[in-house]
């Protein structure tokens, strides 16, 4: 070993670090007074160091809801996940409502009793269909005319009856036809509608479950 | 129990969770479960600040800048390690203000007032008195002033190491460099220490009254041991 040969600062405090400097540093500061002193001293500095007290914090960073708001933009699938939802949740009322609606319009309405002048010279039968397709035929505007306009006519001869309204010769029979309004269960459009809103309900849902997973993942 | 009080038991809750599960309620659109998140490190985080620009000031616009990174940056953060995820971005905050500051020339790093303690470095007293200045001058204000000396990446080891605890690897994790350079920068830095104090006679004489005052606590204890 090198005579008068003293590790730097450096070196000692590398070998203090880990002990597993250089191995001539490790046997020459074992011996050497001087290095063992600044050994010591780089040792004394490390636990000063550990000693140092924190800092008072000099306020909260916390942050306000508005800066949280503003610093951090909502990411563009939130506000399309926001919409789906909404449509889910209005078309899903709408289901339900024209589930109900549907429901209780064809159990409780009153069966309809129409009455149209026939020709006498008619056979019965035939006029008791031509009363079943006017009524069929009849334009409806809202739930109620829509039941009775959609419901079967049962124009069978057992539920068709004839009146005579009046004994005079020149006037003619009134056909008196019962019609009984059938659940609207067995319609196209309220089938069609209640489809129509069921899927974009499941859909829209859907969507704004899986929409935040697709985004992230991509 | 009010509204009030279940919302206080609810936040009450979350401050028992994982940094990683606070991150996710975060990200998933519960902003404010990041002010928990910050409640949890803003002193790390200010210690770290504080110490590396070494001025308070400064310190607290890094502190700010770095929670604020970290809010805008916490989509990328992908678990693990938060603490160490978030002084890195603290460390960067508190290097680019020194980097600022040095450029501006009125202004440099090295001309600032040695803070916090108040106390003047031995150095700069009109009569250093080793004497009076041992009696004045505590030996945390001088490593204060010591610190101020060292390059900013070597105050942020020196503070992550040696002043906080942590480990080697968190550190380089932190730094962004291998553990074998964490190191011996870390050796360089208490050398450098060392080399500073012992520049003049009255911090000398500071260092080795501390010196020798830990040797004789080993001393005293070693007999106890035994």
């Amino acid at each position: 070993m090198q005579r008068g040969w003293h590790p730097s600062d450096e070196e000692l405090a590398a070998w203090l670090l880990d002990g597993a400097a250089d191995e001539r540093v490790r046997i020459h500061a074992q011996h050497c007074a001087i290095c063992q002193q600044t050994a010591a001293e780089l040792a004394a500095i490390g636990r000063a160091l550990r000693s140092l007290p924190a800092p008072a914090l000099p306020r909260s960073f916390t942050l306000t809801r508005e800066e949280l708001a503003r610093l951090r933009p909502e990411p563009w699938y939130r506000v399309w996940q926001r919409l789906f939802r909404r449509v889910a949740l209005v078309t899903a009322t709408a289901f339900a409502l024209l589930l109900f609606a549907g429901a209780s319009l064809a159990l409780l309405l009153p069966p309809v009793m129409l009455a149209t002048p026939t020709a006498a010279a008619a056979p019965r039968m035939l006029q008791a269909q031509a009363i079943a397709s006017s009524a069929a035929a009849t334009p409806a505007s809202g739930p109620a005319l829509s039941v009775a306009r959609v419901a079967t006519v049962q124009a069978t001869p057992a539920e068709a009856t004839f009146e005579q309204a009046s004994t005079r010769p020149d006037v003619a029979p009134t056909a008196s036809v019962t019609i009984r309004p059938t659940p609207l269960l067995y319609d196209a459009r309220w089938h069609l509608s209640l489809l129509v809103l069921g899927l974009a309900s499941l859909l829209s849902l859907g969507l704004s479950i899986l929409l935040p997973a697709v985004a992230r993942r991509g | 129990m009010g509204w009030a009080g279940r919302e206080s038991g609810v936040e009450h809750d979350r401050t028992q969770w994982s940094d990683d599960a606070l991150v996710a309620a975060v990200v998933a659109g519960d902003f404010a479960a990041f002010n928990l998140l910050v409640e949890r490190y803003q002193r790390l985080v200010y210690a770290v600040t504080r110490r590396v620009v070494h001025d308070a000031a400064l310190a607290e616009d890094a502190t700010q800048e770095a929670f604020i990174r970290a809010y805008r940056a916490l989509d990328r953060y992908r678990g693990g390690n938060f603490r160490a995820w978030l002084l890195r971005i603290a460390a960067n905050c508190a290097i680019d203000i020194v980097r600022a500051q040095r450029q501006q020339p009125t202004q440099s790093l090295d001309a600032m007032p040695v803070e916090p303690t108040g106390a003047t470095p031995l150095a700069e007293t009109a009569h250093p008195d080793p004497e009076r200045v041992v009696d004045q001058v505590s030996l945390h204000s001088l490593l204060e002033a010591a610190l101020a000396q060292l390059s900013p990446e070597q105050r942020l080891l020196v503070t992550l190491i040696d002043i906080e605890g942590l480990s080697y690897e968190e550190a380089s994790d932190i730094a962004g460099i291998p553990v074998g350079t964490v190191k011996s920068r870390l050796s360089r830095a208490r050398a450098a220490l060392r080399s500073w104090l012992c520049a003049d006679p009255a911090r000398r004489e500071l260092l080795t009254a501390y010196v020798r005052s830990l040797q004789q606590k080993e001393a005293t204890a070693e007999p106890e041991q035994s």
